[in-house]
């Protein structure tokens, strides 16, 4: 442990850095200092202007020595990756696993030295900020593995799509954090489209992130599952909009597009308010863009 | 908490504040460090180094990270002879980064040799007799990402980074072996 030192520069308290070995360890830490912030790879964190200089800057505990939160496991099924797995290494390692949609969404998640130092669990867990990899990991139905500081070995598996408020916000901040991310593999029946506009770091006000996946049955669209995602915003996963997109009879008429785009974009609106005017035209041309494209693909053949 | 690090080839050791970005560190103690980024996370690539062998945006590692790395900056790197194999190449090539992204262009370069090496050794074809095996373009244009500015094409630093790399292959068969 690095202790604060009293005659620091700038009078600022230096935050006293943990290190914690096994899990059992962070949570005796973190019960003893509640306050005290869990550190990842901290890319969000020191990306905000406002991190340092700050007088009340908590505690860090690092999570780089704990063995157990890098582990990455494989079966048919799914792939399970600690939460302190990079992107990087979460691509490198799904190649196989994960589908090519999800894979080429992952890697446009910033360039090569942002996805080597974010990690997957730091990605879910940012209190009130939402990356792309939400959306995705939400869209493809991955579940996460949540210890809570409160509760001694007690762990539950919840829905990434579960983690979130419709303002965006993480619900179990302070309450819990995650420890595994399990993503379900391939499946050759559904069809999965990942779009990210704008970089959701730089442009907080105008990015949005969208995911789709879906099956075709009998010239019906089945099965949708739908996020999207605002930066700073909102995150809607709705029952409501896949109800809108479900048994949509392929080929679709022009006239159709468009109305269900307005309806879907009328209920993103409802439940997310803070969304600004550009977010949300984009959410109702992104929605007419993909439904012209699965009719395309399907008129294709 | 008390930093001790290797910048440039010397150790030096800082009394910080243990959340202190990298780069406010370099641009306070490092007289030569350039202190024209201010984005903060939003990958503008003016505050690159070479961290520990790779390459990463200084403003987003915080001090505590930095205990016992070797960093080398720009500044430090231009006293190299590595460096005077990437300046023959440009003179060579006549293709140079633009004045706003050379810095940060030069070390993507540096890393891209140092795997382009790696890569050789690896395949045992580190001696200049045999045909050099080239970097793939998909990773060029990755590392390329780091930084906003598209002033050279793909194709114009792989023959950059080919170049540098055969000149240092050169140097470095010119030394005497130690036994």
């Amino acid at each position: 442990m690095y202790t604060g030192v009293t005659a620091v520069p700038e009078n600022l308290r230096s935050p006293d850095i943990y290190q914690p070995k096994t899990i059992a360890e962070l949570l005796l830490i973190k019960s003893k200092n509640p306050n005290a912030m869990l550190w990842g790879g901290g890319t969000y964190i020191m990306a905000d202007p406002n991190y340092y200089p700050n007088p009340e800057a908590k505690d860090i505990i690092r999570l780089n020595k704990i063995s157990e939160l890098f582990r990455i496991q494989h079966t048919d099924k799914y792939i399970e990756a600690g939460s302190m797995v990079t992107i990087q290494h979460l691509i490198n390692n799904g190649n196989t696993i994960l589908s090519k949609p999800v894979i080429q969404a992952l890697s446009s998640v910033g360039n090569t030295m942002i996805r080597n130092s974010a990690t997957l669990g730091g990605s879910l867990s940012i209190f009130n900020f939402r990356t792309s990899i939400c959306c995705i990991l939400a869209t493809i139905g991955a579940t996460a593995e949540l210890r809570f500081f409160n509760r001694l070995n007690y762990s539950r598996w919840i829905n990434v799509s579960k983690l979130y408020d419709n303002a965006g916000n993480f619900l179990y901040a302070d309450k819990a954090f995650i420890t595994k991310v399990r993503i379900p593999a391939a499946e050759n029946q559904f069809a999965q489209i990942f779009l990210t506009i704008d970089s959701p770091l730089r442009q907080q006000k105008n990015s949005l992130s969208f995911g789709l996946q879906y099956t075709v049955s009998q010239g019906n669209i089945m099965q949708p599952s739908v996020c999207i995602t605002f930066p700073v915003s909102g995150f809607v996963f709705s029952g409501e909009i896949e109800n809108r997109i479900n048994s949509i009879n392929l080929p679709v008429n022009p006239d159709a597009i468009v109305s269900v785009s307005e309806q879907i974009s009328l209920l993103v609106k409802k439940n997310c308010p803070n969304a600004s005017d550009l977010q949300m035209e984009r959410v109702k041309r992104l929605i007419q863009k993909v439904l012209f494209d699965i009719n395309s693909r399907y008129l294709a053949g | 908490m008390i930093l001790k690090c290797n910048i440039d080839g010397t150790q030096y050791t800082f009394n910080e504040n243990a959340n202190k970005p990298l780069k406010r560190i370099l641009e306070e103690n490092i007289p030569a460090f350039p202190s024209n980024s201010s984005c903060t996370g939003a990958s503008c690539g003016n505050c690159l180094i070479i961290f520990n062998n790779s390459l990463r945006y200084s403003c987003l590692i915080p001090a505590f990270e930095a205990n016992n790395a070797t960093i080398t900056t720009y500044e430090g790197f231009v006293k190299t002879r590595g460096f005077h194999d990437i300046e023959r190449a440009y003179e060579h090539t006549g293709s140079q980064p633009c004045s706003i992204c050379f810095k940060s262009k030069t070390l993507i370069i540096e890393t891209l040799i140092n795997r382009l090496e790696q890569k050789n050794l690896l395949l045992g074809k580190a001696s200049l007799r045999t045909k050099i095996q080239s970097l793939d373009k998909q990773l060029i244009e990755s590392e390329l990402n780091v930084i906003p500015c598209k002033c050279m094409e793909i194709n114009e630093i792989e023959k950059l980074t080919n170049l540098a790399y055969v000149y240092r292959s050169n140097r470095s068969a010119r030394k005497p072996q130690i036994s």
